[in-house]
């Protein structure tokens, strides 16, 4: 029976990888397009040859009211020095021309006498104002804000709840010498505290006590909270990911989702050799159903490793992905991500009347499959529904191999169970696809 | 012109767009369903994806006692995820597998004895696992932080508290209520807003993914559709059918215009009806001037025409149209900021994808749907989109004039 299914399957194959050698055209495409695309990524998004990763430098109006320019300064040097921000102050007029016009992403405005209301106990209200069409500049000023005035607002109200009798809107003869001092002019302050009878002296300087003690106290929290990333436990169990970079993760995702076009357009090609008639000829002679089949899966998943080989092997030698590490668990899941796909393919295309068909029916199965199984987003981001969706679909399962293997640095052993299940999506494809070729031909519709 | 002969070309060409009915899939079908999962994956840029709640475990919640309890009670209502506690602890190595298999997105470990260790003055650590890479995760740790930068500062505040000495370093007590009350009510505070359009003005703000996915995903299909439609171009040619036509002793401008305006007539139905269905299916608003849509869509779909135009004219084979359209079809989008919002690139890439047609639109649609511009203000957007129109459609009569109809 072997013998039977396995006679003229080379030829077979033959004959069907010398067509697709010859549509040049068509090869390149499907090997450029991925290319171009994960050049487009890597120049959007950095990291490897092409530079620091990660979003730029956010612009930040700044009003500042009657604030010291030295302040201005200070605070100018400390944001730009993050890398975080490129500052610009301006008065709140311009600043909310600037969001409104789309020149800064977030404009931050501080109230007239800062200082004076701070020191003095005064409510203080930061104002922000965010671009509506910066969802991530301005979220990234909001969220850095928030996390700061939590810590501050958190110690303030500890330290108020331990002495409530240090109001600081209570400040009595202290007010306006302090007033003159954060002006800048201490003439007052040290001629009251020269003439002062020791109570306020004592008030003063018990106040400054508290709060060094509070401070020294804050520096040592009560509650340390240790954080563990999963990168660094990964590294230091030796499994460290070997990038962060969005393109490692694209190109292998883009490979795949392009081998899918490609290997449709090759089993396409069982419809042209239906209407131009020579697979009716091929099946009068003695050549079986299940080697005819079996010819053009073959034929597919060569067509279909090669291509994802050639792009991970220019993937590497262009973009330096990192494909040296595991050569044998990349070529494994090459295959059996081809496998899979012809497999898949081959059973969509014995379903589909005609090409015209088949091309309609494919075209909306790799593109939404694309979608579901992980070559546009990541699974991580979508909603666990759809994630399990995407499990059902076999570039789920290619696309988290080369993810292992590529981005995460593994290697043959970390991919076993995913090159299991595409190996096992392919045996059922081909059984599918000769039983349904079987049963047109005993019906007499095969060719 | 002969106006005839062009209406004619486009009423032929519209019905062997007709004819083919796989064209539904490209003209309506997949824009929708890739409007619809794109929005649905990158949901409200602001919470989580599709409105799914994460998951954050707390092992040992027994151990910790009421500090513990007190550090969970802001994390309880969470907008974003749920807290599932467990009185048990568990290992180091568990924590991080819920973390690696992504069935949970933070894990926060009491060790055994915490209360009591707390109780006698030591400093027992709580251990916080995360995975970075995933935006669950970072969300999560922010909340952490954030009740954890109170529940800590209360903690240590505690340790100041001694009633039996007048030592000005040390405190009475520690008033609690006080305390929750500045923290609710705090002094120094930050007030946020959104500037632009608000949101009784609109049906969805930019905020809300689906407010890119939706535009960007009709304008993408609209240009890929009219640059798949060049092979057309080429077969006519190839297969003679073009000559035909000429029997009819047209001009090149006659020529020129029937295909080109048989792909305006084309891509103006097709977003007519993604627009409308976005708007009807999704809730879709696209800003207060119709005629600041109507006047980018016109554009935009003159543009992809011209393209589709111009390449059919310099494609040698149907394979070749295909391929140039595949790769302007799909790089234009993602260099113009279609795929992904333009401010998360260099400055230089946004440059790039700003001087482009599909930035310039995809640009001047978040003008219109944030801000709630016009006309006026994408006024200097709108003549950028012209000034492509313009060059792309005389480069298409130059080469038809000297290749196709010499």
């Amino acid at each position: 029976m072997m013998q039977a299914l396995t006679r003229g399957l080379g030829a077979l194959v033959w004959k069907d990888l010398l067509r697709q050698v010859k549509d040049v055209k068509g090869l390149v495409i499907f090997m450029m397009v991925p290319l171009i695309l994960t050049f487009i990524m890597g120049l959007s998004f950095g990291g490897g040859i092409f530079g620091k990763s990660g979003i730029s430098a956010i612009p930040l109006a700044l009003s500042g009211g009657d604030l010291d320019q030295g302040l201005k300064d200070r605070l100018t040097q400390g944001l730009e020095e993050s890398d975080l921000f490129t500052v610009t102050w301006t008065d709140s007029l311009s600043a909310a021309d600037m969001v409104t016009e789309g020149k800064v992403r977030a404009a931050l405005i501080f109230p007239d006498r800062l200082l004076e209301r701070f020191f003095q106990g005064e409510d203080v209200v930061l104002t922000l104002w965010k671009d509506p069409n910066s969802q991530v500049g301005a979220g990234v000023v909001e969220s850095i804000l928030v996390g700061m005035l939590s810590q501050f607002q958190a110690s303030e109200a500890a330290y108020r709840a331990l002495w409530p009798e240090d109001d600081p809107s209570d400040m009595g003869e202290l007010e306006e010498p302090m007033e003159d001092l954060l002006s800048g002019d201490p003439v007052r302050m040290i001629q009251m505290l020269r003439e002062d009878d020791g109570t306020t002296t004592q008030e003063l300087l018990d106040h400054v006590e508290r709060s060094a003690v509070f401070a020294q106290a804050m520096g040592e929290p009560a509650l340390p909270l240790s954080l563990h990333d999963r990168q660094d436990w990964e590294a230091e169990s030796g499994d460290a990911r070997m990038s962060q970079n969005l393109y490692d993760y694209f190109l292998p995702s883009f490979a795949v989702f392009f081998m899918m076009f490609g290997t449709a357009a090759v089993v396409r090609d069982l419809h042209r050799e239906r209407e131009s008639k020579t697979l009716a000829r091929l099946l009068c002679g003695p050549t079986s159903v299940g080697a005819v089949v079996l010819g053009k899966w073959v034929t597919a998943v060569t067509m279909a490793t090669l291509q994802l080989l050639v792009l991970l092997i220019a993937g590497g030698l262009l973009f330096g992905v990192r494909i040296g590490h595991a050569p044998v668990a990349l070529l494994l899941v090459s295959l059996a991500a081809g496998g899979a796909a012809s497999s898949v393919y081959l059973v969509l295309g014995l379903i589909a009347s005609s090409e015209k068909v088949m091309d309609a029916m494919t075209t909306v199965f790799t593109l939404v499959c694309g979608m579901l199984g992980g070559n546009f987003f990541p699974l991580d981001t979508m909603p666990p529904a759809l994630s399990m969706f995407g499990r059902g679909t076999f570039n789920y399962w290619a696309n988290k191999a080369f993810s292992e293997i590529i981005t995460h640095g593994k290697g043959l052993d970390a991919v076993t169970l995913e090159i299991g299940v595409l190996v096992l999506i392919a045996i059922i494809g081909v059984t599918v696809a000769t039983a349904i070729f079987s049963i047109r031909q005993r019906q007499g519709v095969a060719a | 012109m002969n106006a005839r002969f062009v209406l004619a070309l486009v009423g032929m060409r519209l019905r062997r767009i007709v004819a083919e009915r796989a064209n539904i899939i490209w003209l309506v079908i997949m824009p929708l369903i890739f409007s619809f999962l794109m929005g649905m994956l990158m949901g409200n840029w602001s919470q989580p994806a599709g409105g799914y709640r994460y998951t954050l475990i707390v092992y040992g919640a027994a151990e910790g006692g009421d500090t513990v309890q007190s550090l969970l009670d802001p994390l309880r209502e969470h907008p974003d995820f749920d807290l599932v506690v467990r009185d048990t602890v568990t290992t180091i190595a568990y924590a991080q597998l819920l973390l690696e298999e992504r069935r949970v997105s933070g894990a926060l470990l009491v060790p055994t004895g915490y209360a009591d260790s707390l109780a006698a003055g030591h400093r027992p650590v709580l251990d916080f696992y995360h995975d970075s890479d995933r935006t669950s995760s970072q969300r999560i740790r922010q909340a952490v932080e954030s009740a954890f930068a109170a529940a800590s500062v209360r903690q240590t505040a505690l340790k100041l508290v001694d009633p039996n000495t007048d030592e000005p370093g040390k405190a009475a007590s520690f008033y609690t209520a006080f305390f929750d009350s500045l923290l609710t009510n705090p002094r120094v505070r930050l007030e946020s807003e959104t500037l632009g359009r608000s949101s009784e003005e609109a049906l969805l703000l930019l905020d809300d993914s689906r407010q890119h996915s939706g535009p960007s995903y009709t304008l993408m299909f609209i240009l890929m559709f009219l640059l798949m439609s060049a092979k057309d171009l080429v077969l006519e040619r190839k297969q003679r059918t073009l000559d035909r036509l000429r029997l009819a002793h047209p001009s090149t401008t006659d020529l020129v215009a029937g295909f080109f305006l048989a792909g305006m007539v084309v891509g103006l139905a097709q977003a007519v009806v993604l627009l409308l269905f976005n708007t009807l299916i999704f809730g879709i608003d696209y800003g207060p001037s119709p005629g600041c849509l109507a006047l980018v869509m016109v554009l935009f779909v003159g543009i992809s025409s011209a393209a589709g135009l111009l390449l059919g004219t310099l494609s040698r084979s149907g394979g070749q149209a295909d391929g140039l359209g595949m790769v302007f079809g799909l790089g234009m989008p993602a260099l113009g900021g279609l795929w992904w919002p333009l401010e998360i690139v260099p400055p230089f890439m946004q440059n790039i994808g700003r001087s482009l047609p599909t930035g310039q639109a995809i640009t001047i649609f978040h003008d219109m749907i944030g801000r709630g511009w016009g006309v006026a203000e994408s006024a200097p957007l709108l003549l950028g989109m012209a000034i492509w129109l313009v060059v792309l459609l005389s480069l298409a009569v130059f080469f038809f004039r000297r290749t196709v109809n010499p």
